[in-house]
């Protein structure tokens, strides 16, 4: 462990098990954490951290990052495994490449972004959080989500929206096939400025909204 | 009308004496463990509630758990059940989350202990939950909420019994701290006694840790806890045996106060649900602590197969214990 500056503290992750090295990040007593040498083998990074702490793992990491998490700004500067940002309440999940299936599944708030490519059932059951996909969404975005926003900037697989039931997907490009019981609507003002707070939280500058598309449940 | 434990008995014994010939203390208490440590209060008694609810209490929700708070005895329930009770009033808790729910941060926080439950409601059985569906998912899941609760809460898995070896040991594999095995329907059957020695012995396997047993299974009396200790169990839900009183009409408020026009009801003749529910404890920790004295053992932790014996061969074979 070293400190590269008197506020920045630094864990090696190496030779760490995943309790162990989340041990380590919640005893960690800085205004910031680094973590080196992260693997996919790295499960349950950051996960029940509950205080405002920016948190950056140097590498990839696993599946159930921020499982629970509330408050920290995580960011992933590798991949990202499957289920991360389960449950997440608040805060920030951030991951620089590509994560696998069920990103931000359950999430309840915070913003849950990736600046790659999410596998599938991005935002499985989600009631709340906000979240940005740079790229491309697999199959099933968005199954069962009930509130939140999510944002997909290049396209998305099938069944988009399947057993969507509130909430609102923003796609741009081309989506294979949308659920049935969901449809497009045309973007309003609220979408617009809703859209764009979000594009800028995600750290996107000039994003064009007017290429997006909104979808939601067809009864809403 | 039989019942399956009848084909077991407790083998009769002394009770060990100290130095000065008197009979060691007895002890009926015992604890949950998270990762091999023992955490928590000590239970009162190895018994739980598990199915009984704030709903099918109503009125009586808060001297129920005032009761259970001070014979420290816990009970599954969400944290919002317990909002509005003062401090005194709050017993252990159970928390738990059901398949494709979210985890919330305040029940995983508050609970003494976590229970996933591997049941699908909208498909009506048991199932893995969908983290397990990626490899090691199950016990990286399992392992992602024990550090989400700080390590020291216990994580449990609830399966029914019966289960082929391979799914228990996918369960006991997860690094559970225990397993709530439940049976439904009116009767116990083979399948729990095969599951608690299926589940005993693939915990001795290789370097695993063990796995305290939650039994939720039909009981006819009090007298049957001991033998399912015996058998294996760590802790027996008793809800079966205090659900009828709760369920019970309750005297309306005009019969209370005697107001039913032509029939006068004194009021000392209404009865409080919570003093039999304390009797049926009551009654529970007697038969137990009789039932130890009996094969001499003085704690719960020594209460094991060793001391029960099987009248018939089916049941020595089941429960792999010798014949009487």
């Amino acid at each position: 462990m070293s400190g590269d500056d008197a506020n920045t503290v630094s864990l090696d992750a190496q030779g760490l098990s995943s309790s162990e090295l989340n041990a380590a990040i919640l005893e960690t007593i800085a205004d910031k954490v680094t973590v080196e040498n992260t693997s996919e083998a790295t499960y349950g990074f950051a996960c029940g951290v509950r205080r405002e702490i920016p948190i950056v793992a140097q590498g990839s990491i696993g599946d159930f990052a921020f499982l629970l998490g509330e408050a920290a700004a995580v960011d992933v500067e590798g991949d990202a495994g499957s289920w991360c940002g389960h449950s997440m309440a608040s805060g920030s999940l951030v991951v620089h490449r590509s994560c696998a299936d069920y990103f931000g599944a359950f999430a309840t708030g915070g913003l849950i972004a990736v600046l790659g490519h999410a596998a599938d059932r991005c935002g499985f059951r989600m009631s709340g959080a906000d979240i940005f996909v740079r790229s491309t969404a697999g199959n099933e975005a968005g199954h069962g989500m009930c509130d939140g926003v999510m944002v997909i900037g290049n396209g998305a697989g099938k069944n988009l929206g399947y057993s969507m039931t509130g909430g609102t997907i923003y796609v741009r490009g081309d989506v294979e096939s949308v659920a049935e019981g969901v449809r497009s609507f045309r973007m309003k003002d609220a979408d617009t400025m809703r859209l764009s707070l979000l594009l800028a939280r995600a750290g996107v500058k000039g994003g064009e909204t007017r290429e997006f598309k909104a979808y939601r449940p067809a009864k809403s | 009308m039989p019942h399956i434990l009848d084909e077991f008995v407790l083998v009769p014994a002394r009770l060990p004496t100290t130095g000065q010939g008197k009979s060691a203390a007895q002890s009926l208490a015992v604890r949950v463990r998270a990762a091999g440590r023992e955490v928590g209060t000590p239970l009162g008694l190895p018994v739980l509630l598990r199915t009984t609810s704030k709903v099918a209490t109503g009125d009586d929700w808060g001297k129920l758990c005032k009761l259970l708070s001070r014979l420290r005895i816990p009970l599954f329930s969400g944290v919002a059940e317990m909002e509005n009770l003062d401090a005194a009033s709050v017993p252990a808790r159970f928390g738990g989350r059901v398949i494709d729910d979210p985890l919330l941060p305040e029940e995983l926080k508050t609970a003494d202990a976590f229970e996933i439950e591997c049941y699908d409601r909208a498909a009506d059985r048991w199932a893995w939950p969908r983290e397990a569906v990626v490899p090691q998912g199950l016990k990286n899941f399992v392992n992602s909420v024990r550090m989400a609760g700080g390590g020291d809460v216990p994580v449990g898995l609830s399966i029914p019994s019966g289960l082929p070896s391979e799914d228990l040991e996918t369960a006991i594999e997860s690094t559970v701290d225990f397993l709530t095995v439940s049976e439904a329907g009116e009767a116990l059957t083979p399948l729990t006694i095969r599951s608690i020695s299926e589940i005993r012995k693939l915990t001795q396997i290789g370097d695993r840790q063990p796995v305290q047993i939650v039994l939720d299974v039909p009981l006819d009396g009090p007298e049957q806890i001991a033998k399912l200790i015996a058998l294996g169990a760590d802790i027996v839900c008793v809800d079966r045996l205090i659900a009828p009183l709760l369920e019970r009409p309750k005297p309306s408020k005009a019969t209370a106060s005697g107001m039913l026009s032509g029939i006068a009801t004194p009021a000392s003749n209404q009865k409080s649900v919570i003093t039999d529910v304390e009797r049926v404890f009551d009654q529970i920790r007697e038969d137990f602590a009789n039932q130890l004295r009996r094969c001499g053992v003085t704690s719960v932790a020594d209460l094991k197969r060793g001391r029960l014996r099987a009248t018939t061969d089916a049941a020595a074979r089941m429960a792999q214990v010798e014949l009487l």
